[in-house]
């Protein structure tokens, strides 16, 4: 069944129920989907009617579609993502109804009348396993030609599991995320540097999350009246109905996943930053803490509209899941995102804080440059940390963003770079390798050493230029979907424009080590040495001709310094030295930091008292700092503080102790 | 009944008049933790680290403080673990010193280390078994407390109201439980101390008769532990603060800092030892009621 562009967006366009809200459409918007949804909140099941169209975006004809039924991964435990998690993706409370949860598609009827669900089956993409039932493919009649459309009905019941893995069900509160038959991604030639046209459409893992095309969302959600819903988009209509439910409608543009939540347990508290309306939904005993959450987004929104770009969106809900439905915490959709916190925290630790920036930033890397998360969740976990932490740390400060209570302080970024440095094997895969296939653990390189690394080439080109470099990738990228290449390209692009070529052509020599590579960086700075210069010996010219002199003496007043820095990890990053000398002068060098050893020699009056690798913590991917300097100068005052402290803790330990028994 | 503002006065004069208690009590934990401390201290300063460490003197640097545990945690682990022993040991110093103290206290002697040692070794085996005792109450009353209030937590609240009748529950549960323990401990101060009074053997038969002079005089002994225990408190925070305030910015500062750490950790054990002399006063307070009451009744008969 083919229907031409042009008679599918007309069709598109009377359905429609309310104006739209970007004139001209932020992006392509291959899918239009418009979903009757009913919440049946005893039996925990939706029951669901779906009216898709799909454009087929290419200059090939495509004789199939992949829709991602991703409630399957939590049908039984043959699913992929129960087989990878060892058995812990689902909370199974040991009831009759357990904690299991499916989708069923019922019915898939073209337009043209013809059912071809009896044709689809299920398939597995990328491990063969014959018992997952997270990715549908349905053979089309005839397939759908370049630029046309396809349109469909599709029935679906579902089944929600017992919350976990952020979607699903726990007492009276409803994550309903992944929760609709939801096509891939039809990626054409070209696209992400495939060789031909394909469908992207990975079965769901348990370390992954998601990728889909953008389009509109119209849908009517039916829940019991008095249930709070937050979802992606818009609320543009509500009608309570007589049998005791009410159907809210929502509409979302240019956005590529429809999430919600419903329970009757939320509190809302609105906002606004310029003319952008802000839904929180909290437990009502946490309303007293929803300015933590207020003031922090609205610094995110400033932040990222000064350094990335605009967010365009009329409406942002930010939901916080209560105590029994935190797993639905700290998680990403459209429009719409949750975060976590408690009563408990106290102000002066700032997770609930960090949990929000993040996931706002998400509506950038994810929401709005979609990358593939399955393949390259660098590019959306690891982008949304690196902003994440600049955010918090221009806010906070950069030492105090994270926590700073009762003396104790640590910054966002040093908590983002400790996570990197603290892994027990940095080297165990590259950051850029598809997020299912990463060993345990390797979830620290999507996050925190992604961020490092973007850290680290903001040291090396400066705030200024990596600013340029992510508002043109922004610009150029944002609501399409970009890989890891499309990025290089845009920071070869610009960086040689505002540096120049002293970092080279181009910078795939820094991304084919930190992003392909395994290797870590670690710059030493192994030794200072002082030693006397000796007088010229042997047979030297001097104003009587050539003379003989063969006696041991030294030039007076005179040393030679001898500064040796090692490079002990595999990468090679340019880095500065800075050496300080007796006098009190100050020498910073450049080395390239190729060769494994690099010595500065300095022969004078004034002797080198102090150096340091990396003096202004330009490359934060250096994975120890502890080895960076080396000083004659006495610096017993931290010895000294330290004893101190440990003395007087433990002083107070023993005391205390004596005190009690 | 004595106020108890002045039992507190008295005991603090008293502990004061003996200077030599306090001190002994100070100057053991000192050793004890300076070992560690200039262990830690020597640790650091032999490490390829100590050059990048020193901006740590100015100020808290989690960067540096992280590196530096990635590439010496395990020693500092092993550092770490090294406190254990010398606080169990720290312990049995303490309570064997307990004995002296309360000896010299009680029999309102003028120091003398010989008498001082005398009373540590006396009542050093009795003293342990008490310290084992109140290992094993504590122990069972902590556990008691915790499983009636996660019982009445599984009771009266539920998952949706975890944070507000759960969170309110927990709170009356630390509250309850940490006034239960404190009893605990009581009934093993003044076990030590009617068992240096009486010269008891029954250390089960001190620790029971304390229950029940606990029970007697709840005013009094409540009133001063409390008192003690507030000071304590406010000795602390005045630290705390002082510390915020002070910061270590220089090498002056930082002795500044040193010398009013120290002196709070003399004040501490001051307070340890008024706290026994306060203890042994409302005892004698209480014996010297009681035999009141009993005379007259004597007399009658």
């Amino acid at each position: 069944m083919r229907i031409p562009l042009l008679f599918c967006t007309a069709i598109l366009g009377a359905s429609t129920p309310v104006a739209a809200q970007f004139q001209p459409p932020l992006s392509d918007r291959v899918v239009a989907y418009r979903i009757d949804v009913r919440l049946d909140e005893k039996a925990k099941t939706l029951e669901g009617e779906e009216h898709l169209t799909w454009r087929n975006p290419s200059t090939e004809p495509v004789g199939d579609l992949q829709f991602h039924l991703y409630l399957n991964a939590f049908k039984n435990t043959h699913s992929t993502a129960m087989k990878e998690s060892g058995g812990r993706f689902v909370r199974d409370d040991g009831s009759k109804t357990g904690g299991w949860g499916y989708i069923d598609v019922t019915s898939i009827r073209l337009q043209d009348g013809a059912e071809v669900r009896p044709l689809a089956n299920f398939i597995s993409p990328d491990d063969s396993n014959a018992a997952d039932q997270t990715v549908l493919h349905v053979p089309l009649p005839s397939p759908v030609g370049p630029g046309e459309s396809i349109g469909m009905d599709i029935r679906f019941t579902a089944r929600l599991p017992r919350l976990s893995r952020r979607t699903g069900y726990s007492e009276d509160f409803f994550m309903i995320a992944q929760w609709f038959p939801k096509l891939g991604v039809f990626e054409p030639k070209g696209m992400r540097y495939a060789a031909r046209g394909a469908w992207n459409c990975h079965q769901f893992h348990a370390a992954t999350e998601f990728y889909a095309d953008f389009g509109t969302y119209d849908v009517n959600m039916t829940v019991p009246q008095g249930f709070k819903v937050g979802a992606t988009g818009v609320r543009v209509h509500e009608t309570e109905n007589s049998n005791g439910t009410a159907t809210l409608t929502y509409r979302a543009e240019d956005v590529h996943d429809f999430a919600w939540v419903a329970s009757p347990r939320l509190a809302e508290r609105n906002d606004t930053w310029r003319d952008l309306r802000i839904r929180l939904l909290m437990p009502p005993e946490r309303l007293f803490q929803s300015w933590r959450h207020v003031q922090c987004v609205k610094a995110a929104l400033e932040y990222m509209d000064a350094h990335v770009g605009r967010y365009p969106y009329p409406e942002l809900t930010i939901v916080d899941p209560p105590g029994y439905a935190a797993a639905a915490g700290g998680m990403e959709y459209p429009t719409l995102f949750t975060t976590v916190s408690s009563v408990l925290i106290p102000e002066q630790v700032r997770y609930p804080e960090l949990a929000t920036v993040h996931e706002f930033i998400h509506q950038y890397f994810y929401g709005m440059v979609a990358s593939n998360e399955f393949e390259e969740a660098w590019m959306d976990e690891g982008f949304t940390a690196y902003y994440e932490t600049r955010v918090m740390d221009a806010f906070y400060g950069p030492k105090t963003s994270a926590v700073h209570l009762l003396g104790f302080h640590f910054g966002d970024f040093e908590y983002t770079r400790f996570g990197y440095t603290s892994m027990l094997n940095p080297r165990m895969a590259p950051t850029a390798t598809f997020a299912w296939e990463l060993p345990s653990g390797g979830g620290s390189l999507t996050y925190f050493k992604t961020a490092t690394i973007l850290a680290t080439l903001k040291g090396l080109i400066g705030e200024e230029t990596m600013d340029s470099v992510m508002t043109a990738y922004f610009r150029r990228w944002s609501f399409r979907h970009p890989c890891g290449r499309d990025f290089i390209a845009v920071v070869n692009d610009i960086v040689p424009k505002t540096q120049g070529e002293k970092f080279g052509k181009d910078w795939n020599w820094f991304f084919d080590q930190v992003l392909y590579g395994t290797g870590v960086c670690d710059y030493e700075l192994s030794s200072i040495r002082i030693s006397p210069v000796e007088d010229d010996r042997g047979y030297v010219e001097s104003d009587s001709g050539t003379v003989l002199r063969d006696v041991r003496g030294e030039v007076h007043g005179t040393r030679r310094s001898e500064v040796t820095v090692s490079r002990l990890g595999e990468v090679q990053l340019p880095v500065e030295v800075l050496v300080r000398f007796s006098d009190g002068s100050e020498l910073l060098e450049q080395w390239d930091g190729k060769a494994r050893v690099k010595v500065f020699r300095y022969t004078g009056t004034s002797t080198v008292v102090r150096a340091a690798v990396d003096p202004g913590m330009k490359i934060p991917l250096d994975i120890n700092v502890t080895n960076n300097v080396k000083s004659f100068e006495p610096s017993t005052g931290m010895l000294w503080k330290y004893f101190c402290k440990v003395l007087f803790w433990l002083q107070n330990i023993f005391h205390a102790a004596a005190t009690i028994i | 009944m004595k106020p108890i503002l002045k039992i507190f006065i008295n005991a603090v004069v008293a502990a004061a008049r003996i200077p030599q208690l306090g001190s002994a009590v100070y100057v053991c934990n000192l050793l004890m933790a300076a070992v560690i401390a200039a262990a830690f201290r020597a640790f650091v300063a032999g490490t390829d680290s100590v050059s990048s460490l020193a901006p740590l003197f100015t100020d808290f640097d989690a960067t540096l403080a992280s590196d530096f545990l990635n590439r010496h945690g395990e020693a500092i682990g092993a550092l770490a673990r090294a406190v254990v022993p010398l606080a169990l040991l720290s312990l049995a110093v303490n309570v064997i010193l307990t004995g002296g103290i309360l000896s010299l206290l009680s029999s309102r002697q003028k120091f003398s280390l010989r008498g001082f040692l005398r009373g540590c070794g006396h009542f050093a085996g009795r003293f342990l078994r008490v310290f084992f005792l109140v290992c094993l109450l504590l122990a069972a009353v902590g556990g008691i407390m915790i499983t009636i209030f996660a019982g009445l937590d599984a009771l009266l609240s539920s998952p949706v109201t975890a944070e507000t009748r759960g969170n309110l529950i927990a709170a009356i549960g630390i509250l309850a439980t940490g006034f239960m323990l404190v009893v605990v401990v009581m009934v093993g101060d003044y076990a030590r101390v009617l068992t240096v009074v009486d010269d008891g053997r029954s250390m089960l038969k001190a620790l029971w008769s304390s229950f029940r002079f606990i029970l007697r005089s709840a005013a009094g002994a409540f009133g001063v532990q409390y008192l003690f225990l507030l000071v304590n408190i406010g000795l602390f925070l005045l630290y705390l603060s002082a510390e915020w305030h002070t910061g270590t910015g220089s090498g002056f500062l930082l002795g500044f800092l040193f010398v009013v750490q120290q002196l709070v950790m003399i004040a501490r054990a001051f307070l340890r030892t008024a706290l026994f002399a306060g203890e042994v006063e409302l005892a004698a307070l209480s014996a010297a009621e009681r035999l009141e009451a009993v005379a007259p009744a004597a007399a009658g008969t």
